[in-house]
């Protein structure tokens, strides 16, 4: 809205209806914009705290019960429940959604002489287990939003002696933690939101202990 | 801020050119600049009456970038990640394999960006005044070599010392590390923040690293520890909450 006229009245002249009628005809056909108002004019009592910018979503499971990654395919977490998070949540805008992991692992067991990997590349994975936080929404459609991988061992990855053969002492006790972000459509409805993790060798044992899954939805 | 009627109208009283006036311009005082807290319920901003955000893919031929620009805060993301990028690539493949001994590298920071295909990797943007927070998030493996105990026909594990540290730096100013970072397959998040104000920002990544095979004795097998530094995958992304 432009700054509003006020036309003059003249003393002995009798103002006309148009002339009257001016300043609320501008007001009524206009609308508010900068110039119409005072710097710094909104507080923090104008936000509106009961539907927040941003949405936070956590699942935390600070158990002592251990979850034993099964297979070489992603499976989710689950200590008692699943480490998932079910907002059923429709996004009023382009949404940012932003997610994060974090837990510790217990104990690892290596299954044998070169259960980590002989040093070909054929064996490399054998030595690896990992993590992805995995999202569904619209009921049908996933997306991998963060994964991130990690040894049974220190060793590298392409290393060898013909005679060597020795179980290599396992990384044990150690903590994961993976972060990532992607943007969903207005209107997407967020279904679920997964940890899963998965192992290079089912001949070897990792165990996943307390681990925590965090979504915060940006909306603007 | 409220204004009402200067100069109040009696039944039966003359109307004066003035009362007319100066009653409208009090009125109309309020949109000419004077709208304030006072003119707005409180309570009542919420998510429908602010903007859209505005989303840009930034992404090259060698990073998944993104761009997020909203009324309170902004996100900006850099991610090179073949397991998250390239449909049924495998977690245990690296996208970059450094040989410590035959690559240029420096003993101080060395700038991601240097490495082969990693040139795009930086977050590049104009923040508005608040804080600055975010991550990087690091999946790389420095393992240890098996080598012959010399004479012996017997393995050994080479490298224990071996050790990378990596770096997040805001217009140069080094913002976090992850502190050295010894043999193994690693998946580290570094978070960071730091405030800003209306300027230009650039972060980036940095790392230094570390191989000790002078001392290698000669005539085992290998000839030499490979001592690589593969990285798996790595993604830069921050936050803009504005002030």
């Amino acid at each position: 809205m432009s700054i509003i006229a006020n036309p003059p009245i003249i003393a002995g002249t009798v103002p006309t209806a148009a002339t009257l009628n001016s300043p609320y005809n501008l007001i009524a056909a206009d609308s508010v914009t900068d110039p119409n108002t005072k710097e710094e004019w909104a507080g923090r009592a104008h936000l509106n705290i009961a539907t927040p910018i941003n949405k936070l979503f956590t699942k935390d499971y600070d158990g002592t019960a251990s979850w034993a990654i099964p297979a070489t395919t992603f499976t989710t977490i689950a200590n008692v429940s699943a480490t998932e998070i079910n907002p059923a949540y429709t996004l009023e805008n382009n949404a940012l959604v932003r997610v994060s992991a974090t837990g510790l692992v217990g104990a690892i067991t290596i299954g044998g002489a070169n259960r980590d990997g002989n040093g070909t590349a054929g064996q490399s994975l054998f030595n690896t287990y990992a993590f992805q936080i995995k999202i569904t929404y619209n009921t049908t459609s996933t997306a991998i939003i963060a994964a991130g991988s990690y040894s049974l061992s220190g060793k590298a990855r392409l290393t060898f002696f013909p005679t060597s053969a020795a179980v290599r002492k396992p990384i044990a006790q150690r903590s994961f933690g993976l972060s990532g972000c992607v943007v969903l459509s207005s209107g997407d409805v967020i279904n679920k939101v997964e940890l899963q993790a998965a192992i290079g060798s089912t001949a070897n044992a990792v165990g996943i202990l307390h681990n925590h899954l965090n979504l915060i939805i940006a909306e603007t | 801020m409220k204004k009402f009627d200067k100069i109040a109208q009696r039944q039966f009283d003359q109307v004066k050119e003035e009362t007319l006036y100066s009653n409208v311009k009090e009125q109309i005082s309020n949109y000419n600049g004077q709208l304030d807290g006072q003119n707005l319920p409180i309570n009542s901003i919420d998510l429908d009456k602010l903007p859209d955000p505005v989303f840009t893919d930034t992404s090259t031929a060698t990073t998944a970038g993104l761009k997020w620009v909203g009324e309170t805060q902004a996100y900006y993301r850099v991610r090179r990640s073949q397991f998250l990028d390239v449909a049924g690539f495998d977690y245990n493949n690296p996208i970059l394999t450094f040989n410590l001994n035959s690559a240029d590298y420096r003993s101080g920071w060395n700038n991601v960006i240097d490495l082969t295909n990693f040139f795009d990797f930086y977050l590049n943007f104009e923040a508005r005044s608040g804080m600055l927070h975010g991550c990087a998030d690091l999946n790389f493996r420095h393992g240890y070599d098996i080598t012959e105990e010399v004479g012996t026909g017997v393995g050994e594990e080479w490298g224990f010392d071996w050790w990378t540290n990596w770096g997040v730096f805001v217009n140069d100013v080094l913002v976090a590390e992850t502190g050295r970072v010894y043999p193994r397959l690693e998946n580290l998040v570094l978070p960071f923040a730091i405030p800003v104000g209306s300027q230009d920002i650039r972060i980036e990544l940095k790392f230094q690293t570390t191989t000790s095979n002078i001392n290698f004795p000669a005539g085992t097998y290998p000839a030499k520890p490979t001592s690589n530094l593969e990285i798996y995958a790595l993604q830069l992304w921050a936050n803009n909450s504005k002030k």
